[in-house]
């Protein structure tokens, strides 16, 4: 009937823009687009779980929709059984169909929870970098704790190298720190520290952000991340070096100034143990 | 001296902002409107004496759904606030600064779930319950007075920040912490809404201990428990959650409050203050509150199927059991709203898989409401409309819920604006749509005329379109790493045709609105042609159709004695009874509005940090609570002669 | 006889029903505020630890007075059931003296605590003991006044059904108080000393 035809319609044309619109952002879906290997099995999971779920509502839409065309009160050649009352086999049926779905997501959860663990350590023949961060307002301070430099809403490493992320924060609220291009999200907070691990597959530049609403300059509170050959990477650390910019004492003090849209800044030293001395920070009186 | 007086308050605090004058101004051209009609039309004693006082649950639901409209329209503000500043904020073109737009979101998450949600949905219960069971009026009846009158005191406050104050919380509809802490937000703006949560969630509190007594209590004779309405098991379920999640909800703000006003150290960044246990907490109410939410929608949707497909619900007890699973279920869930908090795999997949768990008795409850549908004669009346509406809407949302409960995936969507939109979709699909099919369906009831139909078929389907157009870009917006609550993006990210797209769905919801402003003018304006005569417009199957529209104070001359589920459907053709009886009724108080001024004055003084005031509000709400519990005279006796006048008057 | 029509008036009255159900939430809200302290007992951000602040002998003195003044308002609450006004003022006379007298004891430890440095301000530990134990003093602060409200409606009052129901509540709740109390000397005071 018209009505049907219309909703038809509609949803042929929602359709028809998501596509077009698709066509035309793909690049820039970036959860669609994974550039590292946890983001791009976190799609893995997700295309699986909306296979799953597609399964069973496509089913039961067309069953809704096919019921109010067939049983209107109009469509008087469909049979109308006003004491129709149903059984304990139908209703039995009607628990175990989306138990059964469950149950296999249930499984593949468990399974992928502890795969993409962030908390876990890649697995890969080259070395781990590790890579400190500490979300402070409304910047993001990198510190490599490896090659003795820091920076600022800025991160680079080389493709294919398992990063270990080891984040906390400072002066801040509750942070999220989250690349989607390369991996899931994970929460920053004063006083603790919380690891995440990725591995970019190959070179390019992303962009980072802060997940977590944490004050005024929260929207702007972005950072650049770009991964590189290895090469270049190196290359790179040796610039940062030439810098001759420290990060001591009194350069920390002023990052902890709240600043918004904060421009970035690179370090050729860093301060002792910083990282550290910021997580007891929160923990015990000075 | 000044600061014993005013304590925190400074003339600053005076509207002076663009917004809070604009806002300030709008509220007192309200007031003075209503003043002058009141006073034109000499309604003032009628209003206090009928309305203001009374402790009849049909009045006191009315001005709930009065209330919880008013409350709507002031949500609404903030959602075109929203809506629009997104869609212009590329490259930071857009007119609201970042601090206003966060107050904007939070006050809109505040209002929508606490007094526009739930200030309906105790509307409905307060109408429908009582005539559904067979009774004549809550346990309670002061309670019940003084929960509404709580709730609007919670609603003054959430809205006192345009006169005084000027600024709201920043924090999001949660205040999560520490960003709500003393140290990131010194001002008011966390205060007014921690009191403001707590006033009306002292009011929910006692709603819901009331209609968990009248449930238990107060049903006819005959009425089982597994021959109630769905509307009635499912509000229930609703209730129980709030005497059991509201306490923690109580508790949170409250330590909350004594970190800021104390300077204590629950959930600061230092002193061995604990953020995740904020989130811990005030999730482990929060989950709960959205099946509150929900759960008195799903009772509804499955008592207008049943009637406009003419059949029996399919397989009560199946859904009864649905629903309470449901229920319990809700209390095992919370930690999904966190899953990157960094809990480890174990904690988390539990926390998932029981989610998912959650979506069984879901998809029950929506195979049941399609067989219901399935060999019955569907008539597409406005409350069949939204409720056909509700099941697409519910389907996609859930599906959305059971992605996220994995805990990797939603590492990617964690507030997003997939999160977003999900849970839009859940509320606006279940509980908004209900609030609209309740409405459609029960105002004749308690109106006593029809709403106009064609106004109300527009109306519902530009909320439907309106819904998809606005919020299926939110979904891609989500992968495409838009997260939530953004002030401002950068034009490079792709993000602002999808803005400007669910801006243009934000449009065609707003005409929805408006049709269904015109639906009530007209309506209104042709009640005597629509005048319900037989008390029962839809060919109902419940207990609230055997009365007359609307009913008379004391519901029943008689109350009925049950015989099964769909009690006035077996009953419906025997003959009217003719022996009356005595009935006692409860007198109408004014203590319920004298308690919750006095609420009201302490909130306000806690927040200004004003000792007197609070000292003043807390003894005169005391003082008035002695004072009523020494009043042993609560009832009056409606004469059988009387009740025999009005019975045979229809 | 009369006792018996007392008796069942209060086994079907409606509100007293919704008191018990009102005493559940309350349970709950400090379910919440036990949990908080049970995870805040060591976050004393390099203060003393509970088992040097707390002493046991003063706790153990409360917790006395609390029982024994729970099993003087029994005794009240039977004196309404007999109709004997004037035993039930006394017991409950005396059980407001005891109720008193814990008060004084509390304010006292409060008081000592923050003379030393201990108040609620100086960590995580102790805002939520200061809380968790002032929230029961706050709510025996009321038991208190509404034992007066009681006292003064047994004096000037009948004692019909409504009122005995009054009072039959007032009882509940300072019962439910000393089954709180045993929850907090045993979890605040005791746990602490042990693990």
């Amino acid at each position: 009937m018209k009505t049907m035809k219309l909703l038809s319609l509609f949803f042929a044309l929602l359709g028809i823009t998501a596509a077009i619109l698709y066509i035309f952002f793909g690049e820039k879906v970036q959860v669609f687009q994974p550039k590292g290997i946890i983001s791009k099995q976190i799609l893995d999971l997700i295309l699986f779980n909306l296979a799953l779920m597609v399964a069973i509502l496509l089913p039961t839409f067309i069953w809704l929709l096919f019921t109010v065309w067939k049983y209107r009160a109009s469509h008087t050649q469909s049979e109308y059984k006003p004491e129709k009352t149903y059984g304990k086999f139908n209703q039995c049926i009607l628990w175990l169909l989306p138990s059964c779905v469950v149950f296999i997501m249930a499984l593949h959860t468990w399974k992928a929870a502890h795969q993409l663990d962030p908390y876990k350590r890649m697995s890969s023949p080259a070395e781990e970098l590790v890579i400190q961060v500490v979300a402070i307002d409304w910047k993001w301070l990198f510190i490599y704790p490896q090659q003795d430099i820091a920076c600022v809403n800025f991160v680079q490493f080389p493709e294919k190298t398992p990063i270990r992320f080891e984040l906390t924060a400072d002066g801040s609220p509750m942070n999220s720190f989250w690349i989607p291009s390369l991996s899931g999200q994970i929460y920053c907070m004063t006083g603790m520290v919380t690891p995440l691990h990725l591995n970019a597959e190959g070179v390019g530049t992303y962009t980072g952000k802060a997940a977590e609403i944490n004050g005024e300059g929260y929207a702007k509170m972005n950072f650049v991340v770009i991964s590189s050959t290895e090469n270049e990477f190196d290359d790179w650390v040796n610039d940062v070096r030439e810098s001759h910019t420290q990060l001591d004492h009194q350069a920390y003090a002023e990052l902890l100034k709240p600043s918004i849209d904060h421009p970035q800044q690179f370090y050729s030293s860093v301060k002792k143990d910083l990282f550290n001395t910021i997580v007891m920070k929160a923990n015990s009186p000075i | 001296m000044k600061k014993f007086i005013f304590g925190k308050l400074t003339l600053d605090a005076l509207p002076h902002q663009w917004f809070t004058i604009g806002g300030t101004v709008f509220m007192f051209l309200m007031v003075l409107t209503a003043v002058i009609i009141l006073t034109k039309y000499k309604r003032w004693s009628w209003l206090w004496h009928d309305w203001l006082t009374s402790t009849d649950p049909k009045k006191i639901g009315t001005m709930y759904v009065i209330f919880a409209t008013f409350m709507f329209f002031r949500g609404m503000i903030d959602v075109a606030l929203i809506w629009l500043q997104q869609a212009l904020a590329a490259d930071g073109e857009g007119f609201l600064e970042a601090g206003h737009f966060q107050e904007i979101f939070t006050s809109h998450g505040d209002i929508m779930v606490f007094f526009v949600t739930m200030g309906y949905f105790f509307g409905f219960m307060n109408w429908i319950i009582p005539l559904q069971i067979g009774a004549r009026d809550l346990s309670y009846p002061f309670l019940n007075s003084l929960g509404f009158w709580l709730t609007v005191a919670g609603g003054l406050l959430i809205n006192a920040f345009f006169i005084i104050g000027g600024h709201f919380a920043n924090t999001g509809w949660l205040a999560i912490a520490p960003l709500s802490s003393l140290e990131f937000n010194p001002g008011v703006g966390v205060d007014y809404l921690i009191w403001s949560l707590q006033l009306s969630g002292l009011g929910s509190l006692l709603a819901g201990i009331n209609f968990i007594a009248t449930i238990i209590k107060k049903r006819a004779p005959g009425m089982t428990l597994m021959r109630m309405p769905l509307f009635v098991w499912t509000s229930l379920c609703g209730m129980v959650l709030i005497i059991s999640a509201f306490p923690v909800l109580t508790a949170v703000t409250f330590m909350l409050w004594l970190d800021r006003f104390f300077e204590m150290h629950f959930f600061t960044v230092s002193h061995g203050g604990n953020q995740m246990m904020y989130f811990n907490l005030i999730w482990m109410w929060g989950h709960p509150e959205v099946y509150i939410l929900v759960l008195p929608a799903f009772g509804m949707y499955s008592e207008i199927i049943s009637t406009f497909s003419q059949k029996q619900i399919s397989n009560y007890t199946s859904m009864v059991w649905a629903s309470i699973i449901i229920t319990g279920l809700s209390y095992l869930v919370w930690l999904h709203h966190f899953f990157t908090m960094g809990a480890g795999p174990e904690v988390n997949s539990f926390f998932g898989i029981v989610t998912m768990i959650i979506a069984i008795p879901s998809g029950v409850l929506v195979f049941n409401w399609i067989q219901t549908m399935l060999k019955g004669k569907i008539v597409f009346a406005t409350p069949m409309c939204w409720s056909i509406g509700f099941i697409i809407i519910f389907l996609l949302g859930g599906m959305t819920g059971v992605f996220m409960a994995s805990p990797p995936a939603d590492f990617q969507v964690h507030n997003s604006l997939f999160l977003i939109a999900h849970f839009h979709a859940q509320i606006i699909g279940i509980a908004l749509f209900g609030v609209f099919a309740g409405l459609t369906y029960w105002f004749p009831k308690i109106m006593g005329f029809t709403l106009d139909e064609k106004s109300g078929k527009v109306a519902f389907w530009l909320w439907f379109v309106g819904f998809y157009v606005a919020f299926t870009p939110l979904f891609i917006l989500g992968f495409m790493g838009a997260t939530r609550r953004l002030d401002t993006y950068r034009a490079e990210t792709g993000w602002q045709p999808f803005f400007i797209i669910a801006l243009f769905g934000f449009l065609i919801i707003s005409a929805g609105i408006i049709t269904q402003v015109y639906q009530i003018i007209v309506s209104i304006r042709d009640r005597k042609l629509n005048r319900d005569t037989t008390g029962d417009p839809w060919n109902g199957r419940t207990l609230e159709w055997a009365t007359t529209s609307p009913p008379p104070a004391y519901n029943f001359a008689k109350i009925p004695t049950v015989e099964g589920i769909d009690a006035f459907w077996l009953i419906k053709n025997k003959q009217r009874l003719r022996e009356y009886e005595d009935i006692e009724l409860p007198k109408n108080t004014g203590m319920g509005v004298y308690i919750s001024i006095f609420a009201f004055l302490a909130g306000f003084g806690i927040v200004w940090h004003i000792h007197w005031l609070i000292v003043l509000g807390i003894i005169g709400s005391v003082a008035c609570l002695i004072r009523f519990s020494f009043d042993e005279h609560r009832d009056y006796i409606l004469p059988a002669a009387k009740v025999a006048l009005l019975e045979e008057a229809q | 006889m009369m006792e018996k029509e007392l008796d069942t008036e209060l086994k079907s009255d409606a509100k007293i029903f919704g008191f018990w159900i009102y005493l559940m939430t309350d349970l709950i809200v400090f379910a919440a505020l036990f949990a908080s302290f049970i995870v805040l007992r060591k976050s004393t951000f390099g203060g003393l630890p509970a088992s040097e602040i707390f002493e046991l002998p003063l706790a153990l003195s409360e917790t006395i007075i609390l029982l024994v003044s729970s099993f003087t308002c029994a005794m009240g609450m039977l004196a309404i059931h007999q109709r004997q006004k004037k035993a039930a003022l006394l017991w409950f006379a005396l059980t407001f003296v005891l109720g008193i007298a814990f008060l004084f004891l509390e304010i006292n430890e409060f008081a000592k605590f923050i003379h030393e440095g201990n108040g609620p301000g100086r960590s995580a530990f102790l805002s939520s003991f200061f809380t968790l134990v002032g929230t029961h003093g706050t709510h025996i602060t009321v038991g208190l006044l509404w034992m007066v409200v009681e006292m003064f409606r047994i004096s000037y009052r009948t004692l019909s059904a409504q009122n005995v129901s009054r009072i039959f509540r007032m009882v509940i709740f300072w019962h439910f108080l000393d089954f709180v109390w045993i929850f907090i000397f045993t979890t605040v005071y005791g746990m602490t000393h042990l693990i």
